[in-house]
């Protein structure tokens, strides 16, 4: 059980002014109007004095061990103090039945007053100053240890950040040193081609494998050369309002012989009015051309590809469904992260960069739009892109 | 540097101070209550043991003042000490009596002069006027209305509003360098004056430095965009040493300088920062060390970087508090150079690295 303490408001000489609280082990019936000593034993007046100066100088005193006279017995207790404004504000406790430490939080939750709110806050200051203190220390070490890992991760960012750039730079500059002679391979193999010179079935089907993969290089290079680009922030958008529907109708267009080759079709449901948006005709159809060859990529021969254009108010979105293999689930979440191929393998074996879906994620984005993929094994995928409306020209 | 034989015999005097400190420490304290019983009846119980713990603090700069050949670094804590207790409510002359009986204690117990006659210089300085620590947010300091408007907020406990305060200053086109130097740094030393003469709490100055890292921290991002030529450096703080914004600060203004800089908290173990001298080859080593009292850490860590064959060659600077007011205080610790300041650091390593 907690023991009720005594409450005491005191003037700077000393004299009790208010008994907030009377406690069992004293007397206060008379105290009103007394000096504090007066209430004590002779022996303690010294003392009292003492922790009186203390609280009129240093504005608290704590644990001060005092006996009080009560009728003619005599009690030891344990006063603690602060002062504001003139007045002290005294709690005694009986120090044999309270312990050492006197909860004072709990103390006052009773005393609730005015004044001993405007004192409750520095008591609590004053008496928890020297605990206080330790765990400030602690508080300012652990603060200084941050401090210090913050500022080695700062560092460590803005070397990253620097390397990065650098990166970017070393990138740019090697796609484009190779795309001067994968062109001239290129050139070659078709002037070879040409030849009067009858070229054996071997030999064919070996500038056809030279054909073939300088062609998948030289797509490595642009691809290379455009996530450069973008990644150090230098797409610029030659934005116009255009029709959505016709720029995807062109884009099936010179998709659909690569498609029917593996025998695929490709249908598309248009947007019953025109689907304007503010873009980069060139950028939107390479983001087109990208969904569609993709679908055609992993697509069955036999089975067809959707695209669809829907419009509202603010929004046209535009979805190309496939009815392919499909993509893990566990995969999902990286397709649009450069580099990241997924295990699913094309059907035909056709190659890929694995930079395509992480250039049309950034267009896609420099257009105000965002673009995102379902999919379920065995059933297909689906790749939907979604571009803010415009209104149509006048 | 090789430690002469004079130092030898501080350092070695000093050890035994330290050995025999709590001896002493309670036999001053008798001493003083033998002496003014007043003070069993003024102060109690609690009282003495705050009286032994000051004898202990008398005896560790002591201590430490005597390993350094510099009494002023004892004196100079004595009139802070007063200053403090004064501005406490806690006559000086507690302080002064404590000090007589330190002195009749170390001539009983000791056989050496130079601990004594340190504490006797304090003493006379005690009896003369205490010298003012002026504000350092005046006039003279370009940016003073930025630094007064930034302490307020900081001691109105509104941290947000100092840091919008310090960005938007940068971002208006203010150096992140001038921030440092006319701003953070004279607001800390306006804390540690005001905590001195008891206008603040503890804990008001332990948020509004926490505050103020966290608002340097806020800056990093341009801080370390600034282009490197390829200088390193290391900072670090010596072990114990709570007082590490001014060490921050000098790595920070190295790191605008485009210095690679290196910095250690006060946590880092001897081996560690002796592993990164030796991996990295800093063209310098930087050591803060606010308090007196963590002056032997400072001569141990020289010493260390001193022994070890490839680290050996290193500049090494010294900084902080106890630097600032003792000039030859760095050559008797075997360091290279000291710097009043953060700024002052930087174009001294300059000159020191492009000298011939």
């Amino acid at each position: 059980m907690t023991p009720v303490n005594a409450i005491l408001m005191c003037d700077l000489a000393g004299i009790v002014r208010e008994v907030v609280r009377e406690a069992p082990f004293l007397d206060l019936s008379r105290a009103r109007g007394q000096p504090l000593v007066a209430l004590l034993d002779p022996e303690s007046t010294l003392k009292a004095c003492a922790m009186l100066d203390a609280l009129r100088t240093t504005g608290w005193a704590a644990d001060w061990d005092l006996t009080a006279k009560v009728s003619d017995a005599l009690v030891a207790i344990r006063v603690t103090g602060v002062t504001r404004d003139g007045r002290s504000m005294l709690i005694v406790t009986a120090p044999d039945h309270d312990g050492p430490d006197l909860d004072l939080e709990s103390e006052f939750m009773d005393a609730n007053r005015e004044h001993a709110n405007a004192l409750r806050a520095l008591l609590r200051e004053g008496v928890g100053r020297r605990r206080d203190a330790a765990s400030l220390e602690h508080l300012t070490r652990l603060n200084n240890e941050m401090a210090v890992v913050q500022r080695d991760l700062a560092k460590k960012n803005a070397e990253l950040a620097r390397i990065n750039a650098q990166k970017d730079t070393i990138l740019a500059f090697v796609a484009h040193d190779l795309r001067t002679p994968l062109g001239a391979v290129l050139g070659f193999t078709k002037l070879i081609h040409r030849d009067p010179n009858q070229l054996s079935a071997r030999q064919v089907r070996f500038l056809d494998s030279i054909s073939s993969m300088t062609k998948f290089m030289a797509e490595m290079v642009t691809d290379l050369l455009e996530i450069s680009a973008l990644e150090s922030g230098k797409l610029v958008l030659d934005r116009k309002p255009l029709e959505l529907g016709e720029l995807i109708a062109r884009a099936i267009v010179f998709n659909e012989m690569v498609a029917r080759d593996k025998g695929i079709s490709i249908a598309i449901e248009r947007a019953r009015g025109p689907a304007w948006v503010e873009g980069d005709a060139s950028k939107l159809e390479q983001v087109m051309n990208n969904l569609l060859s993709n679908a055609i990529k992993y697509s069955h021969p036999g089975t067809g590809v959707m695209v669809m254009v829907e419009s509202d108010a603010k929004h046209v979105c535009v979805e190309v469904r496939d009815r392919g293999q499909g993509i893990p689930p566990t995969e999902l979440d990286h397709v649009f992260e450069a580099f990241r191929t997924t295990s699913v393998k094309a059907t035909a074996g056709e190659k890929s960069t694995g930079l395509g879906l992480a250039i049309v994620k950034r267009i896609v984005e420099a257009h105000q739009g965002r673009i995102w993929v379902e999919s379920e094994v065995g059933v297909g995928t689906s790749f939907r892109a979604q571009f803010p409306s415009c209104a149509a020209p006048t | 540097m090789t430690p002469t034989f004079e130092s030898a015999r501080r350092v070695a005097l000093s050890r035994e101070l330290h050995a025999r400190a709590e001896k002493l420490a309670l036999a001053t304290v008798a001493l003083h209550y033998e002496r003014v019983p007043a003070l069993a009846v003024r102060y109690g119980l609690a009282g003495r043991e705050r009286c032994l713990e000051d004898a202990r603090y008398h005896l560790s700069y002591l201590q430490q003042a005597v390993a350094a050949d510099s009494r002023v670094l004892f004196t100079s804590y004595v009139q802070w000490g007063r200053s403090m207790l004064e501005s406490r409510g806690v006559p000086v002359f507690d302080l002064t009596m404590n000090l007589r009986c330190l002195i009749e204690v170390l001539e009983r117990e000791t056989a050496t002069q130079a601990a004594v006659s340190t504490v006797h210089e304090a003493l006379l300085a005690l009896a003369g006027p205490i010298p003012e620590t002026p504000t350092m947010l005046e006039d003279g300091n370009p940016h003073a209305p930025l630094a007064r408007e930034y302490l307020r907020l900081l001691l109105s406990w509104e941290r947000r509003g100092a840091s919008q305060l310090i960005l938007e200053a940068v971002a208006a086109g203010a150096p992140i360098r001038d921030m440092y130097m006319h701003v953070f740094q004279p607001t800390q030393y306006e804390l540690g004056r005001l905590w001195q003469l008891n206008e603040i709490s503890i804990a008001q100055e332990h948020y509004c430095t926490a505050a103020t890292q966290m608002i340097m921290s806020q800056l990093y991002p341009q801080l370390f965009a600034e282009p490197k030529f390829g200088r390193t450096m290391i900072v670090s703080c010596v072990s114990g040493e709570l007082h590490e914004l001014g060490a921050r600060m000098v790595a920070d203004l190295f790191e605008l300088d485009g210095w690679d800089t290196v910095y250690f908290g006060a946590n880092t173990p001897t081996s560690a920062l002796l592993t990164a001298i030796n991996q990295r080859q800093p063209v310098l080593l930087a050591i803060s060390a606010t308090l007196t009292v963590h002056l032997d850490r400072v001569r141990e860590l020289i010493n260390a970087v001193r022994a070890d064959s490839h680290a050996a060659s290193t500049t090494i600077m010294v900084g902080g508090n106890c630097f600032n007011r003792d000039p030859g205080l760095h050559l008797r610790l075997g360091a290279d150079a000291h710097s009043v300041d953060a700024s002052a650091a930087v174009a001294l390593a300059n000159m020191l690295v492009e000298a011939p």
